[in-house]
C-alpha cells in the first residue's frame, strides 16, 4: 500500500488502517470513471460479467500468490502452460459429453500437482532460480500440449463444464461462486492453518524459519504442488469460459496471474501478501481491459495500454517505501 | 586541526534520534561515543562520515564543513570510517575490497592489477590478513572481516578513524592488532571516535567520553571521572548493575551426552556431557569448533559419521532443526541475519517454534507481552514488524522467546553481540534463572571471554577442534584470565 495513499487520513480515523485501501479506492474510481465513459457500465449484466473474468483471474492467480509470498525469488512462469494443457486435455478426454468429466478432472488436477511437485524438486533441490525451472517446465508443458492436441482435436465443452464456464446459479455466475469459494478457503489457508503460519515464515526469512525449527523443504514443496493443482483447476474454468481449447488459450495468465498478485500488495521478496489483495488485483486488472474494450479500443491497443495502466497502478501501489 | 560536530539534529519518521548533539575530537585523542541501544550512536558516526546528512547542525572537518551526504568529500578530507554493519562486497577478494575505493587504473578504463594488488598487501599487513588478500570476504571468519573492514578505513590514511563497534564480535587476540594500529594512528596525531558497548574496552581505549541517550548528549568528560555503575546507567536506565550470581549450579544428572563429536573435520572424536540446570561456555580463538558444537546439538549441521546425541537418554535424529526443536531444544544466535522474520510481526516472531511443531499450545498475547517485559524490551505492540526496532531490542525478543518455549536445551550462539550492557544483563539473567531455577541445560558460545567467566558454570576451552581446558566455577578457576591464559598457552606451545 503506497504510503502516501496510507497518509490521507480523514477526521479522526486513519484510511490508512482500512485494509487494501489503495486497491479499494482504484476500484471506485474506475466504476466512475467507466461509467462516464459509457452508461451501461454499471448495468448488472456488465458487472456480472467483470465479476467472472475476475474470478476466472483470480482462480488463476492463487497457485502464483502463494508461490510469490513463499519467497526465495519464487514465482511461477508455468500458469499458462498448465491452463492450456489442462483445457486441451480435458477437451480430448471428456469432449462433448459429461460421462467422462470427473475421470477427465481427475487426470488433469493429478497432473498438475506434479508438474508443480516438479518445479519445485527443481528449485529446491537442483538450486535453480524459479524463474529458470519454471520457464523451461512451460515450454515442457507446453510442447505435450501440441503432442496431445495433434493426436486428439480439441472440442467444445459438454454441458456440464459450459455451465460452469458461463452459467449461473440463483443469478449469479458459477464463476463468481467458484471465486468466492476459492477466496474464503484461501483465506482460511493463509491466516489460520499451521501451513499458513509457515508460509510467511519461510518466505521472509528461510534461514530464520530452518533455525526455529520449521520444516523448510515441506513447505515449499507443497506450496508448488498446490500452484500447479491451481492452476490446473482454472484451466478447466478456462475451457468452460471460452468453450473452446487452443494451443493459447492460457499463455496471457501467466503474466496476469503476477500482476494480479503483485498489484494486490503481494511482496516479489516474499514473506508478505494476502489473497484478498490478489482477488482485488484480479478486478482492478479485468476492470481496466473491460473499460478498454467499452472504448471500442482493438485487441493490440488494449493490450500495450493496459501494460502501462498498470505499471502505473503499480506505481501507486506497490512501491518499495525508500 | 580538529573534528566538530556542532548541534547536530537528525529526524527518521516520528524519532528524533539526534537531538542537538555537539562533540569535538582532536589530534591525539581516543574519544567514546557510549548510549544505549538505538541511542543514535551509528547515526552520529554516520553523520560525522558523510554518510549521512544532518538535518540541522553542521560537521567541521579541520575547519572545513562537510556539507550534504558525500562520503567520497568525507574520505577525501581525511574521514575514515568502519561500519558495525560492514561495507565490504562478499564476492570481491579481501584485497579487491580494500583498494576498491582507489582502483588504480589504466588510462582510466583498465585496472592495474599488478599495483592494485601491491596497495592491497600494503594495507592488509597491518591487520596481519596479506596472506587472504585473495580470498572472497565471504568464506572468512568474522572477526577477520571487521579487520579488513579496518584495513580499508584506513587504507585512504585518514586523520579522523571513526570505529563503530567494530570490537563486538572480535577475539581477545585480534583486539590486540586493532589496538596496536589505533595507537600509531594516535601517536601520528590522528584522532578517532569509537563507538562501543564494551566498558573494558572504552577504558582501554579511550580518554575522553560523550554519552548519548534517547539521541541527547547527556555527558561530555574525562573518562577517568565516570564510573562502571554510571556507565551502566547511562545505558539501560535504573536498571540492575552486575547481575548477581544465583544459587550455584544444582549437581543435576547428565542431561546431554554428546558421544565421539568431531567439533572441525579433522579432529579427534570427542564426548562431552552437559547438565540439567547448568551453564556451559564454549570458549577459545576464534573458529576452533564452538559454533560447530553448538550446530551439531542444533540440527543445523549435518553430523559426521560416528557423530552422536542424547538428551535424557533417548537418542537425537541429528542433521534436522525440526526434530531437534521438537525435542525440546531450543536455538538462538546473535548473527540476527539468520534468526529475524524482518517483515513479520513481533508475534509472528515469537511464535515461529510454535508454528513449526505440532501439538504445542500457541501462547497467547499476555504471555508474550510478559516474556518481553521479562527482558524490558521497548516496542509499539507486537503486531508491528519486527524490523522497525533497533538491532538490540530484536535480539531481546529472540531470547524472549526461548522463555515461551520451556526448552529442555537451549543454544546461544553470540547470542548478546551488538547489545548495551543493560540488555546483556537483562540476557544472563534470564538465562540463570531458567538453568538454575527452571533446570534447564543451558550451552553458550560467546567471542568475549569476560562473558563467558561472568556468565557460565562451567567453561570448556576449545584449540583445533580439542579440548584444552575445563575450568569450572565451582572449583574456583573460572575467570577471563583463566580463560585467555588456556587457549594462550596453547598457542605458544605450537
Amino acid at each position: 500500500m503506497s504510503a502516501r495513499l496510507a497518509n490521507i487520513s480523514l477526521g479522526r480515523t486513519s484510511l490508512g488502517r482500512i485494509p487494501h485501501v489503495g486497491s479499494l479506492g482504484i476500484i471506485l474510481a474506475l466504476l466512475i470513471l467507466g461509467q462516464l465513459v459509457n452508461p451501461s457500465f454499471l448495468s448488472p449484466m456488465n458487472l456480472w460479467a467483470v465479476l467472472s473474468v475476475s474470478a476466472l483471474l483470480a482462480v488463476a492467480s492463487a497457485g502464483q500468490t502463494l508461490v510469490i509470498i513463499s519467497g526465495n525469488q519464487g514465482i511461477d512462469l508455468s500458469v499458462g502452460s498448465v491452463m492450456t494443457l489442462t483445457a486441451l486435455i480435458v477437451s480430448g478426454m471428456a469432449g462433448s459429453s459429461d460421462a467422462a468429466v470427473p475421470m477427465a478432472l481427475a487426470v488433469v488436477l493429478g497432473l498438475g500437482t506434479l508438474i508443480g511437485l516438479a518445479n519445485g524438486i527443481g528449485a529446491r533441490f537442483l538450486g535453480l532460480y524459479p524463474l529458470v525451472v519454471t520457464l523451461g517446465g512451460s515450454f515442457v508443458v507446453e510442447g505435450l500440449g501440441l503432442v496431445y492436441a495433434r493426436s486428439r482435436p480439441p472440442q467444445m465443452p459438454g454441458p456440464m463444464i459450459e455451465n460452469i464456464g458461463i452459467g449461473r446459479f440463483l443469478g449469479i455466475p458459477w464463476l463468481v461462486l467458484i471465486g468466492a469459494v476459492v477466496t474464503v478457503a484461501m483465506t482460511l489457508l493463509l491466516r489460520k492453518s499451521r501451513y499458513g503460519r509457515q508460509l510467511y515464515l519461510v518466505g521472509s526469512n528461510i534461514r530464520a524459519a530452518s533455525a526455529a525449527g520449521i520444516p523448510v523443504t515441506r513447505v515449499l514443496l507443497t506450496t508448488w504442488a498446490a500452484s500447479g493443482f491451481l492452476a490446473a483447476f482454472a484451466g478447466v474454468l478456462l475451457y468452460g469460459y471460452v468453450a473452446s481449447a487452443n494451443l493459447s488459450v492460457g499463455a496471457p495468465y501467466t503474466m496476469m496471474s503476477i500482476a494480479a498478485a503483485v498489484i494486490g500488495g503481494t511482496a516479489l521478496s516474499g514473506g508478505a501478501g494476502s489473497f484478498v489483495g490478489t482477488v482485488l488485483g484480479a478486478v482492478i486488472f479485468s476492470l481496466i481491459t473491460n473499460l478498454l474494450i467499452m472504448l471500442g479500443l482493438g485487441p493490440a491497443l488494449r493490450y500495450a495500454i493496459s501494460g502501462l495502466v498498470l505499471i502505473l497502478v503499480l506505481f501507486a501501489t506497490s512501491r518499495d517505501a525508500r | 586541526m580538529t573534528l566538530v560536530l556542532d548541534g547536530i539534529t537528525r529526524v527518521f519518521g516520528p524519532v528524533r534520534a539526534l537531538d542537538d548533539v555537539s562533540l569535538t575530537v582532536g589530534p591525539g585523542e581516543c574519544r567514546a561515543l557510549y548510549g544505549g541501544n538505538g541511542s543514535g550512536k551509528s547515526t552520529l558516526a554516520k553523520i560525522a562520515s558523510g554518510t549521512l546528512a544532518p538535518d540541522t547542525g553542521r560537521v567541521l572537518v579541520d575547519d572545513r564543513p562537510l556539507g550534504r551526504a558525500d562520503p567520497a568529500r568525507a574520505r577525501s578530507l581525511g574521514v575514515g570510517m568502519t561500519f558495525q554493519e560492514l561495507s565490504l562486497i562478499p564476492l570481491l577478494t579481501a584485497g579487491e575490497n580494500v583498494v576498491l575505493t582507489d582502483m588504480p587504473g589504466r588510462a582510466g578504463l583498465l585496472r592495474d592489477t599488478a599495483r592494485a594488488d601491491q596497495m592491497a598487501q600494503a594495507a592488509l599487513a597491518p591487520v596481519g590478513l596479506a596472506g587472504r588478500r585473495d580470498l572472497p570476504v565471504s568464506i572468512l571468519q568474522t572477526g577477520e572481516k571487521y579487520l579488513i573492514e579496518l584495513a580499508k578505513a584506513l587504507q585512504s590514511r585518514p586523520r579522523w578513524l571513526i570505529i563503530d563497534e567494530l570490537t563486538a564480535t572480535m577475539h581477545a587476540s585480534e583486539v590486540d592488532v586493532f589496538a596496536g594500529l589505533l595507537a600509531d594512528h594516535l601517536a601520528q596525531g590522528g584522532g578517532a571516535l569509537f563507538v562501543s558497548h564494551r566498558l573494558p574496552e572504552l577504558r582501554r581505549f579511550c580518554d575522553t567520553i560523550s554519552v548519548l541517550r534517547n539521541g541527547k548528549l547527556v555527558f561530555d568528560g574525562a573518562l577517568a571521572g565516570v564510573g562502571d555503575d554510571e556507565l551502566v546507567k547511562w545505558a539501560g536506565g535504573g536498571h540492575r548493575d552486575a547481575p548477581a550470581l544465583m544459587a550455584p549450579a544444582r549437581d543435576g544428572e547428565v542431561r546431554v551426552k554428546a558421544k565421539a563429536i568431531r567439533p572441525l573435520p579433522h579432529a579427534q572424536p570427542l564426548d562431552l556431557d552437559f547438565r540439567a540446570g547448568e551453564i556451559t561456555g564454549i570458549g577459545g580463538l576464534p573458529d576452533q569448533g564452538q559454533k560447530q558444537v553448538l550446530r551439531l546439538l542444533a540440527g543445523l549441521r549435518a553430523p559426521s559419521p560416528g557423530e552422536s546425541v542424547s538428551l535424557d537418554g533417548e537418542t537425537l535424529p541429528l542433521g534436522s532443526a525440526a526434530a531437534m526443536a521438537a525435542k525440546g531444544i531450543s536455538f538462538v544466535s546473535g548473527d540476527r541475519d539468520e534468526m529475524v522474520f524482518a517483515p513479520r510481526s513481533i508475534r509472528e516472531n515469537m511464535l515461529a517454534p510454535f508454528a513449526a511443531m505440532r501439538g504445542l499450545k500457541m501462547p497467547s498475547d499476555a504471555e508474550i507481552t510478559a516474556a518481553l517485559e521479562r527482558l524490558s524490551t521497548r516496542h509499539a505492540g507486537i503486531s508491528r514488524p519486527i524490523g522497525g526496532l533497533s538491532g538490540g531490542n530484536q535480539q531481546k525478543i529472540l531470547v524472549a522467546r526461548c522463555l515461551l518455549l520451556n526448552p529442555r536445551l537451549i543454544l546461544a550462539e553470540d547470542c548478546t553481540k551488538g547489545i548495551d550492557v543493560a540488555a546483556r544483563n537483562d540476557v544472563h539473567h534470564l538465562l540463570r534463572e531458567l538453568a538454575h531455577v527452571q533446570g534447564t541445560t543451558v550451552i553458550v558460545t560467546s567471542s568475549d571471554d569476560q562473558e563467558l567467566a561472568e556468565l557460565c558454570d562451567r567453561v570448556l576451552v576449545l584449540d583445533g577442534g580439542r579440548m584444552i581446558a575445563e575450568l569450572a566455577r565451582a572449583e574456583g578457576r573460572l575467570d577471563a584470565q583463566a580463560i585467555v591464559s588456556a587457549y594462550m598457552k596453547q598457542e605458544r606451545a605450537a
